[in-house]
């Protein structure tokens, strides 16, 4: 008997069941694969600052036919500039013309046909061709930004920069 | 003869998994450090839409490139690190002087131009002031290559 059982014992070895490890390992490695794909959506938009600008001493050459985009933070009630950062609205301005609100904002497909117009008939002789300003409040929501800048490239505008922000008297 | 057939099945042809599990391990280790570093530059942050940013190609961004996040709030935050605007402008001074510049113009040749790349990656809803923050500490440190960092996803 005793024979028999250390013969049994010998032939059923351990064994070590790999196989629900390989499958856990197989699926962290595709969750991991996966995962890096995703980051992949997110694009870029060159917004490129002045050069030569901002700290010299000289005075910057000014474009009399440059294009300023504001966008105004106004109270909601009374239509005017307001300092308040979260009770206020967004009003896009080119000149005097102030832009219709589409959907609760402003018409960026409007502002975006209207460059082209200004674009096309842009008489100065910048090397970039026609300049243009976003002038935004500091209260503005950033995305707003993000739609003029959007509508300036959509429009093929090369010279896109942003206005300094306003600096308190002292 | 019968012996020689009982010998032949104990010698059974095993496949051996142990060189394949270390490689999937090594690879393993390898995307959890890579995604770690990737959300230490790009974090959690809801970007504003627009349709005409270019797709992000990895082979865009060279060494020299540096991400700032602007969170909601206004925290300014690069590879993990806080900032307040004018610890952001000595960071980007040390950053800029540490990387090759252009050369500088008459009209401004205290602060020649710097080749460093800088993309900002704002919340959607943040303030303008925030993001204007980041871009006065560039323009005094000469960094004018900034890109802003946009989703065409709904």
């Amino acid at each position: 008997m005793a024979r028999k059982k250390k013969k049994m014992k010998a032939v059923e070895e351990a064994k070590l069941e790999l196989t629900p490890m390989i499958d856990c390992v197989f699926l962290l490695l595709i969750f991991f694969m996966c995962s890096m794909e995703f980051k992949k959506t997110d694009g870029i938009i060159k917004a490129f600052l002045p050069k030569n600008r901002g700290q010299g001493t000289g005075t910057p050459e000014i474009d009399l036919n440059e294009v300023r985009i504001k966008l105004l933070w106004y109270d909601p009630n009374s239509l005017r500039p307001t300092e308040d950062k979260d009770n206020g609205v967004v009003i896009l301005k080119v000149g005097t013309k102030v832009y219709p609100d589409v959907n609760g904002m402003p018409d960026y497909e409007l502002l975006y046909q209207d460059l082209i117009g200004f674009r096309e008939n842009y008489k100065g002789g910048g090397e970039k061709g026609l300049p243009c300003i976003i002038d935004g409040r500091k209260q503005v929501p950033f995305q707003h930004v993000v739609f003029c800048l959007n509508a300036c490239v959509k429009a093929k505008i090369q010279d896109v920069t942003f206005a300094a922000p306003e600096k308190p008297y002292n | 003869m019968k012996l020689r057939k009982s010998e032949d099945s104990e010698n059974e042809v095993e496949l051996n998994m142990t060189p394949m599990i270390d490689v999937v391990f090594l690879l393993i280790i390898f995307f959890m450090v890579v995604s770690e570093l990737s959300t230490l530059n790009l974090e959690e942050i809801e970007l504003p839409l627009a349709d005409e940013s270019e797709v992000l190609k990895s082979e865009k961004l060279d060494a020299r490139h540096i991400i700032c996040n602007v969170r909601e709030d206004g925290t300014i935050r690069i590879q993990g690190n806080s900032y307040k605007k004018e610890q952001l402008a000595d960071y980007l001074k040390v950053e800029a002087d540490a990387e090759e510049r252009e050369p500088a113009n008459p009209s401004n040749p205290a602060v020649p131009p710097s080749k460093l790349y800088l993309t900002i990656r704002a919340h959607k809803d943040t303030k303008f002031e925030n993001v204007q923050n980041v871009f006065d500490a560039c323009s005094q440190n000469g960094i004018y290559k900034t890109r802003v960092m946009a989703t065409k996803d709904e």
